[in-house]
């Protein structure tokens, strides 16, 4: 036994010091009180108004660093999300992660004939199914845009779409208040009633002011509905540095963060204590191409920095990786999908979504989704660490097996391996003859090949009959 | 001569202060305004577009090469006027209804009006009755139409379609990130670019 004993249960992995922190968070506050924001909405501004903040032309909000205060002190540091079914949930929490998809991506590339295509409804049931049956991807968003349903229709048909096809916790989009309202209607279908669902929320609404440092009318309608019916709202500022932020990273972190406080300051008005998830991506402008671009190394840095700022609040967080800028399942994406994802996990980035995207977010891609499981796989063996303890240590072991010996026999290997060691399921072992007997396996047709099984044989737990009628009522 | 290639430099370097002066000082020294014009600043503004097509120079440093073109035309205008020339054409250009993404679209402007053009910026989110009537009202050359969601995309048919039913002519252009050639016809535009950059060569294509 050892006294004063500490034990690193993961790596552990800081970007900023306490003071960098807050840094940060001062100048942050000077924003919102010198610059402001521009809020668009009247029942906001009345709010605002009443709670102290000054309001100068043009709707330019000034907010006093006493609202800032408070509303992260009111604002919940938990947010759960749960399975439809319940019977698992995702605790949105300190520097818990998790993993999931994307919302509306306009192509994918066909999983039969490789053809980049429009992504119609089939495929947001199809990636529901997906992401249903990998075990490393916890919630589910849209991956398509329905592009065969009416334009109005979309957003219900996504929700439609994904909520059919798995019992995992949900991430949506939609365009309008009367979308979010129907969504929600139906999701209360689903649950059995609408504190049902209050109670066991298993959909979370994605929405986002617009850079920079504005909160647009329709965002905040959504934002205040959201606070006021008590359920769960990501907030997700996207700034673009030396674009839509400025191009020095520490400042188009400040103003990303203002954006969200600012967010949650009209939030918590509405409704202290209503649920509110810290979201916002900072990357930045492509100086070649004036694309945004959504996997770089500046991204890393400032989704970090914004990742222990979330924590330095205690606010839940929406985090972002596993995605390219590639437009194919290639090294670039390899890279960008590892880098990414890694380092949300590292900094404990909550819900991280986007896996599977690639060409910046325009396209969804099957095959990448089994990659992304299996790099997850790999990342959460090297977040479960060294343990170290006399078993582990193994001395007795090795004293056993001793100089020029063999550990493959050893009782002690067959008991340990499965758990120590992580199993790839696609990360190629073989040896080099092997692999030329076998034909030159490649890595993307395993992937293919496994996308389409899963689509075949996973059957996610369809919803009664009776429920399934009702909410196609509402969203179809 | 020899000022006219200092202008250059200045130009390529995004001197807004030196090219203003030098292009003064060039006017003062009795220099052709047109000589000015094409051997100094559009001299410059060229070496900057091959730079950034070779990687070599990024939009941030082009923009400020565009602001100091700017610059020097301000100072050669009255002058130019006198020897009858005038812009390369007259550009609208507006972001469609519904979308409220700018930043490609302004730097489109600014890349046209450092490339000669004429342009008038109807700013985001515009219906397509202001477009139609700021068409007729202004009777561009090119109508340059933007637009950066797959929502706000399908915009582009219906405003080019109001403008043509109007009885009004001029070419038109799309562009925003997901705008294939494909989408560009569909809608009945009568070309597309992908950049910027590029979408000053295709314009000058359409006004040739």
């Amino acid at each position: 036994m050892k006294s004063n004993d500490q034990i690193n249960l993961s790596p552990q992995f800081r970007l900023l010091t306490e003071s960098q922190l807050e840094d940060l968070h001062f100048a942050t506050l000077h924003v919102l009180e010198e610059t402001g924001v521009r809020v668009d909405d009247e029942e906001a501004l009345g709010l605002l108004r009443s709670a102290g903040a000054r309001i100068s032309t043009q709707n330019i909000v000034h907010l006093p660093a006493h609202l800032v205060k408070e509303a992260i002190a009111s604002a919940p540091s938990t947010v759960t999300l749960y399975h439809r079914d319940g019977k698992g949930r995702m605790l949105l929490e300190g520097r818990r992660f998790y993993f999931g998809t994307g919302s509306g991506c306009p192509f994918t590339y066909d999983l039969e004939t490789g053809e980049l295509r429009r992504t119609r409804k089939r495929d947001t049931q199809d990636y529901a199914v997906l992401a249903d049956f990998l075990p490393h991807i916890d919630f589910v968003m849209s991956m398509g845009n329905c592009s065969d349903e009416p334009s109005e229709k979309v957003y219900l048909q996504e929700f439609e779409g994904m909520v059919t096809h798995t019992t995992k916790p949900l991430c949506f989009t939609a365009e309008t208040l009367s979308d979010v309202k129907k969504i929600y209607d139906a999701a209360a279908v689903i649950s059995g009633s609408a504190e049902r669902f209050r109670a066991s929320p298993f959909a979370i609404l994605y929405d986002e002011p617009q850079s920079p440092l504005c909160h647009p009318e329709q965002a905040v309608k959504k934002l205040l509905y959201c606070a006021e019916a008590r359920v769960p709202i990501i907030y997700a500022a996207g700034v673009a540095a030396g674009g839509t932020g400025p191009s020095t990273l520490a400042g188009a972190v400040v103003q990303a963060n203002a954006e969200e406080l600012s967010g949650l300051v009209i939030h918590q008005l509405k409704r202290r204590g209503a649920p509110f998830v810290y979201g916002c991506t900072v990357t930045i402008l492509d100086m070649a191409t004036s694309n945004y671009t959504h996997a770089c190394p500046e991204q890393f840095i400032m989704n970090t920095a914004r990742a222990e700022l979330a924590h330095f609040y205690n606010l839940p967080i929406f985090g972002v990786g596993g995605r390219s800028d590639s437009k194919v399942p290639d090294f670039q994406a390899g890279i960008e999908y590892t880098m990414s994802a890694f380092l949300e996990a590292l900094c404990g980035a909550g819900m991280i979504h986007d896996v599977g995207y690639l060409a910046t977010g325009l396209v969804s891609s099957y095959e990448m989704v089994v990659m992304v499981n299996e790099l997850i796989g790999m990342i959460k063996r090297i977040m479960r660490g060294l343990n170290i303890n006399p078993e582990t240590l193994a001395e007795e072991v090795i004293r056993e097996v001793g100089p020029g010996g063999q550990y493959l026999t050893h009782e002690h290997t067959l008991k340990h391996f499965r758990q120590e060691f992580w199993i790839p399921e696609f990360m190629n072992h073989d040896n080099l003859n092997l692999w030329l007997e076998k034909g030159r396996p490649q890595l993307s047709q395993s992937l293919n090949g496994k996308a389409k099984q899963i689509l075949q044989e996973h059957k996610p737990a369809p919803l009664p009959d009776d429920v399934l009628k009702r909410i196609s009522k509402i969203l179809c | 001569m020899q000022i006219n290639q200092e202008i250059s430099e200045c130009l390529i370097r995004g001197d807004k202060t030196a090219v203003g002066e030098k292009v003064r000082e060039a006017c003062e020294r009795g220099e052709n305004a047109l000589d000015i014009l094409e051997k100094g600043l559009v001299a410059g503004m060229d070496v900057v577009g091959q730079r950034f097509k070779k990687n070599e120079m990024f939009i941030p440093e082009v923009l400020a090469c565009a602001a100091a073109m700017h610059a020097g035309i301000e100072i050669l205008k009255p002058l130019l006027t006198d020897q009858g020339s005038k812009p390369l054409g007259k550009v609208l250009i507006a972001t469609v209804a519904g979308d409220v993404h700018d930043i490609g679209k302004n730097i489109v402007v600014m890349m046209l009006e450092a490339a000669q053009f004429e342009v008038v910026d109807l700013g985001v989110d515009v219906a397509v009755d202001r477009i139609v009537e700021s068409v007729r009202h202004e009777k561009p050359d090119v109508l340059a139409l933007s637009a950066l969601l797959s929502t706000t995309m399908p915009m582009f048919k219906p405003t080019i379609q109001a403008v043509k039913e109007a009885g009004l002519t001029p070419q038109t252009i799309v562009g925003g990130a997901q705008v294939t050639s494909a989408y560009a016809k569909e809608s009945g535009a009568d070309a597309c670019a992908p950049n910027a950059v590029v979408a000053v060569d295709v314009v000058k294509g359409l006004v040739a």
